[in-house]
């Protein structure tokens, strides 16, 4: 990859995001045993958070454009462009979630909701397969290691799961520290997923930003963990959480910046 | 159709870069703008005797612009099919619908797309199309002082110089199908054992 | 500004070869001869060279001296064509109104035979001998001998050690040996402001991967070169092509100093000593001693 392209950067994570959402949101909404009312807000809030977050995505895929004026020849090429097939895909999710948000308003019945849900769900999916198959070209040496797809994964739990414990910190605290185990385990993966990604990588030197955030984020996570099992609200946490969305940012520039051009 | 193609001599070239400044000179490409491109690559190394050096390195230059590929992934890839293949059976980019997101350029294993800079959108090499029609041969190929760039019928040069269509550092053709034949230097054996790497990097 | 200009107290608007008469041959070995016509007139108030000599000699009060006779450049050209060349080396040349009118640009000797050096003195010493004092291939030069400076200019062909070199002590403190090769953008200093072939061979130190990474220099690193004489700071280039021990900075960049006087063009006259070589009187360009740092 020739430039800087942290447009694109935050474009891949926002999305991704989003993605996580939808599909944590579907275990929030069976899991909480909060009323049905309380449910209902909540789930709407996190819909209208993935909705931003995928609409914040898509503005920052122009950002990456030189001549956006002609954006819209993107969709030219669904035959055997993937990157045609990934924006056709982000679009359609993107109506997806406006659809679901507006029906969300008019009704509560549950047959609607699940059939959005399982709209939205794989459209989200297929909107992660169509970016990794976008990014992993034949001639990016770089990007064709295990780690790059497994990278895709992991944002969406690991976004997914630290928005939803933020929305449920204080009104559904047992919940939310499932969330919060489930965030941590995910934080491990993403660890051991840039390690592996280095492995394929020798351009940066062992110690560095990336690795420093990582290191930060496992060291502050033993009091964070360990106050969340205690019940206790400390700062930690917020720390915690953000040091380690950072660090699965920050993996994210790693990996679409320090790939080796085709040459 | 014909198919067009380049005949890269890598044994005469001297990596003097004429064919590139040829290049931007006929196309009014700013500095560092380059449609070809020379890669230098080294590899060996010196031996310490006890204070004496001998000398096991070695060098040479691959030019490289786009081989209009047969099976070209730029085209495959282009989201918006700018990327196309001409009449003449080139590779070229329509202005009217390219939105310059360098998709392009990740696509192709020889690096041939670049981002026009003054006009936000991809260019490459179109193998001087106004020239070649005429019955000339491209700027760079007659700009080479060494006569190591040739052009023409694919065919005709295979039976001229051989078929070996890759050297390294470049891609398998496989990839691509690209329409270059190559006259491959002595230490391009030499290079996958050892460790040969592309030594002007920024240059590229 | 070059920097020649940058130093001047008065800089006249001469203009380019295009715009004058010249004319030149292959050099010292070249069997040709190329005829340099002006193309175009010198646009604004530029002149040649020579316009602006004569222009001042009408002041100094030689113009005919100088001139001999009101020459102009074309005039010149045509005397250099028919009274010189055609007279010595290229006595078969076309005269110069036949060959300017001809258009034909470059007048090349013809071949008739092969030719091989001293053939006839190979075949015959004694009736052919050479233009040499002894009338042989001197391996022992009694000429040069006569010179007295045995050390430095040997009247037998030997190595002769650098005024500066790895072996003295002076090495201590500056151990590399510096050498400025002539770089393919440029011809000497012309083209250093030429931004297409510029960037093609930016001008760069180059150092082996052995002396680098014993001053912990990557590649791309900019690295300040200095001995007695001066400083510079450039970007570094990390290459096997380069022997250990030696650095090269390409001859012909302009230089360029910073507000502390170090030199950021990377001119590598700013590290050669001012000696003469001995025997030639020339620069003695490839003797210099640095050391290199991280800047
Ligand atoms: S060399 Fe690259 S740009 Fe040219 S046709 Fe092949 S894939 Fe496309
Ligand atoms: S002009 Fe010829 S010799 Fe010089 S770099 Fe190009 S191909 Fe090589």
């Amino acid at each position: 990859m020739e430039k800087y392209n942290l447009a694109l950067v935050v474009f891949t994570w926002l999305t991704q995001a989003s993605v996580g959402l939808i599909i944590l949101r579907a275990i929030y909404m069976r899991r909480s045993s909060a009323g049905d009312d309380k449910i209902y807000i909540t789930g709407r809030y996190i819909l209208l958070t993935a909705f931003i977050l995928l609409v914040t995505g898509l503005l920052f895929s122009f950002a990456h454009l030189n001549y956006p004026r002609h954006a819209f020849n993107a969709l030219n090429n669904i035959i055997s462009s993937w990157m045609s097939r990934e924006i056709l895909a982000e679009i359609i999710l993107l109506f997806i979630l406006l659809a679901w948000y507006i029906i969300n308003g008019f009704t509560i019945k549950k047959t609607p909701q699940i059939i959005m849900e399982i709209l939205a769900g794989l459209s989200g999916v297929a909107l992660i397969y169509l970016m990794v198959r976008t990014y992993m070209l034949p001639s990016l040496q770089g990007l064709n290691t295990p780690a790059f797809p497994l990278s895709f994964i992991i944002t969406p739990l690991l976004s997914g799961s630290a928005i939803i414990y933020f929305f449920l910190r204080k009104s559904e605290p047992e919940l939310a520290i499932k969330y919060k185990l489930f965030f941590a385990i995910i934080f491990l993966f993403s660890l051991i997923n840039h390690l592996i990604f280095r492995a394929f990588h020798h351009t940066l030197g062992v110690f560095n930003i990336y690795s420093a955030f990582y290191l930060a984020a496992l060291i502050i996570s033993v009091p964070s963990l360990y106050s969340t099992l205690k019940n206790k609200n400390v700062m930690s946490d917020v720390i915690f959480l953000n040091l380690a969305i950072i660090c699965d940012f920050l993996n994210r520039v790693y990996a679409l910046t320090y790939t080796n051009p085709a040459l | 159709m014909k198919t067009y193609g380049f005949y890269i001599d890598t044994v005469n070239c001297s990596g003097c870069k004429t064919c590139q400044v040829a290049c931007q000179d006929k196309n009014d490409l700013e500095p560092g703008h380059l449609w070809r491109k020379i890669i230098d690559i080294e590899g060996g190394d010196w031996k310490n005797d006890n204070g004496v050096f001998s000398e096991y390195p070695f060098a040479y230059h691959v030019s490289l612009a786009c081989n209009h590929c047969s099976d070209p992934l730029c085209v495959q890839s282009c989201p918006t099919q700018a990327m196309h293949v001409t009449d003449i059976g080139a590779v070229d980019i329509d202005q009217d619908k390219c939105i310059g997101c360098g998709y392009c350029t990740w696509a192709c294993p020889y690096d041939a797309p670049k981002l026009d800079k003054r006009t936000g959108r991809m260019s490459k090499c179109d193998l001087c199309y106004d020239r070649i029609t005429k019955n000339e041969n491209p700027s760079c190929v007659d700009a080479c002082p060494m006569r190591a760039l040739d052009f023409g019928d694919i065919e005709v040069l295979k039976e001229k110089y051989g078929n070996t269509r890759s050297i390294f550092p470049l891609a398998s053709p496989e990839l691509t199908k690209p329409n270059i034949i190559i006259r491959p230097h002595k230490n391009s054996l030499k290079a996958s054992v050892r460790n040969a790497s592309i030594a002007n990097r920024e240059e590229l | 500004m070059t920097p020649s200009a940058k130093y001047a107290d008065l800089v006249l608007p001469a203009c380019t070869q295009f715009e004058t008469w010249g004319v030149t041959d292959g050099w010292k070995y070249g069997e040709e001869v190329f005829l340099a016509p002006k193309i175009v007139d010198p646009p604004f108030e530029t002149k040649s060279d020579y316009r602006i000599c004569v222009d001042l000699s009408k002041k100094f009060g030689v113009y005919e001296q100088f001139t001999e006779g009101g020459r102009d450049e074309k005039d010149w050209v045509a005397w250099f064509v028919d009274e010189i060349y055609r007279k010595t080396r290229f006595p078969d040349m076309p005269p110069f109104r036949k060959f300017a009118a001809s258009n034909a640009g470059v007048y090349t000797k013809p071949v008739y035979e092969p030719k091989i050096a001293l053939e006839k003195f190979s075949q015959n010493p004694l009736e052919y001998p050479l233009n040499t004092p002894s009338g042989k291939i001197e391996i022992f030069s009694v000429e040069l001998f006569k010179e007295g400076q045995a050390d430095e200019i040997p009247p037998v062909a030997k190595y002769i050690r650098e005024w500066d070199n790895p072996f003295d002590e002076k090495a201590e403190k500056y151990p590399l040996q510096a050498m400025g090769h002539h770089y393919n953008p440029r011809v000497h200093s012309t083209h250093d402001n030429n931004q297409w072939t510029m960037n093609g061979f930016p001008q760069r130190v180059f150092i082996n991967p052995a002396d680098a990474s014993k001053r912990g220099i990557n590649d791309g690193d900019m690295v300040r070169i200095w001995n007695e004489r001066g400083a510079m700071i450039l970007k570094s280039r990390i290459t096997k092509r380069i022997m250990p021990g030696v650095i090269d900075i390409p001859q012909g960049a302009w230089y360029d100093p910073d507000e502390k006087g170090i030199d950021r063009g990377g001119n590598v006259n700013i590290l050669t000593s001012e000696k003469w070589t001995p025997f030639a009187k020339g620069n003695a360009q490839h003797t210099i001693m640095v050391d290199i740092e991280k800047a």
